[in-house]
């Protein structure tokens, strides 16, 4: 562990900024286009469309950015909760929708309107922009939202039954009959590599990103891992939901020193 | 990264540590102790698809001869759904369903005699052994 954990620690807030227009573009692309109006059948879907397109628009460009960001939060917890659990829309409570709910929440929790909000633009206007810095505990809570993702994903396929290949068989089967991708399928043995690399990887993540001298490799090796998913299977949010969590998996003052060599500052 | 103060808000502390321990072993109550409840998200990835799918040769003997299908032709099918569900017309979850499947077929083709299958259906804990075989009745 490093000094990040203590529950005193702040760091910069532009890595939790960036996650919250990362979140807020993540859900426009998931719920957008069934929550718009060219969508929508009952009454209902008006006001949830009003309601939606506010609150992201809110967080999205940080105004009340902590409060936008938990009234989004709300919602989302109604979508998976009420639309997804009560059956309205049983896929809204996918995995996928949970990690998004559960990011938005904790995110909810951070100092995530400091920096690249127009929270900021007019404090700066006002002359009394305070800091780009905060408590980076909650940002915390999001890297163990990850852990927890990956152990208990690693631990649900440690077993003949996946490592195997069989269980990875039948989703390719699932996802690439009759596609180009299909030839994959007959290399022997290839699902049970890929299947072995998979967990032993997941494993190996969801201890990684809690130790800040393996980032270098986590880090990559992560979005590698949510690249590959993305291109292979039909796990868009959950993938790029998880590739944008990494902001949090990162030092908070290591993010804001690299965008500031990208603006050419303090090189 | 600043330290500025060593002893956090108590509030803080309770927060993080509730939280904490929720986000962590929330999981282990459905994946381990079996307690299912839609607060506790088992990160069981893929868990509805994928499975009652077919392995093997389907043969169908005509009047002319034998003929092997793939599942998919079979089930008449080039692409599975998106979003599949264990009711979804191309899952086969045993014997009976896959004889059901194969009695329907014969009424597609007046010259279809019987037919067979030897291969594995996909199940959640792997491919299970799967055959079956009808005779078209007329």
């Amino acid at each position: 562990m490093t000094g990040r954990w203590d529950l005193a620690a702040e760091g910069s807030t532009r890595a939790v900024g960036l996650l919250r227009i990362a979140l807020a573009l993540v859900i426009w692309v998931r719920y957008g286009n069934e929550v718009a109006l060219f969508a929508g059948k009952e009454w209902w879907t008006l006001p949830l469309a009003a309601i939606f397109f506010s609150l992201t628009t809110l967080m999205l460009l940080g105004v009340w950015a902590r409060a936008s960001v938990a009234a989004t939060a709300a919602m989302l917890v109604v979508f998976y909760f009420v639309i997804g659990v009560g059956g309205i829309r049983p896929i809204w409570y996918g995995h996928h929708a949970y990690i998004l709910m559960a990011a938005t929440c904790l995110l909810a929790l951070t100092p995530c309107g400091r920096s690249y909000s127009w929270d900021r633009f007019t404090a700066i206007r006002r002359g009394d922009a305070p800091p780009e810095v905060g408590p980076i505990w909650a940002q915390n809570l999001i890297v163990l939202q990850m852990v927890s993702l990956y152990f208990w994903t690693a631990y649900d396929k440690t077993g003949w039954h996946f490592l195997s290949g069989e269980r990875l068989e039948a989703i390719l089967i699932w996802a690439h009959t009759n596609r180009p991708f299909e030839l994959f399928q007959h290399i022997p043995y290839a699902a049970m590599a890929a299947a072995v690399i998979v967990v032993i990887v997941e494993y190996f993540l969801a201890a990684a990103i809690l130790v800040r001298r393996l980032h270098w490799i986590a880090a990559p090796m992560g979005l590698l891992l949510h690249a590959s998913f993305y291109v292979i299977l039909p796990v868009n949010t959950y993938s790029i939901t998880m590739m944008v969590l990494y902001l949090a998996v990162l030092s908070p003052d290591a993010v804001h020193q690299f965008i500031d060599r990208m603006h050419g500052k303090g090189v | 990264m600043r330290v500025v103060d060593t002893s956090p808000p108590p509030l803080r502390r309770a927060a993080f540590g509730v939280i904490a321990a929720f986000v962590l072993f929330a999981p282990a109550l459905p994946q381990v102790l079996g307690v299912h409840a839609p607060g506790f998200r088992p990160w069981i990835m893929y868990s509805g698809v994928g499975m009652g799918l077919l392995r093997g040769d389907v043969v169908v003997t005509r009047a002319n001869g034998a003929q092997v299908l793939t599942p998919e032709a079979f089930l008449g099918v080039r692409y599975y759904p998106r979003t599949m569900t264990l009711q979804d017309r191309h899952v086969v979850l045993d014997e009976a369903a896959l004889r059901a499947r194969m009695a329907a077929f014969c009424e597609t083709g007046d010259d279809i005699k019987s037919l067979s299958f030897d291969g594995h259906m996909s199940w959640v804990d792997g491919w299970r052994p799967l055959s079956a075989a009808v005779t078209c009745p007329r």
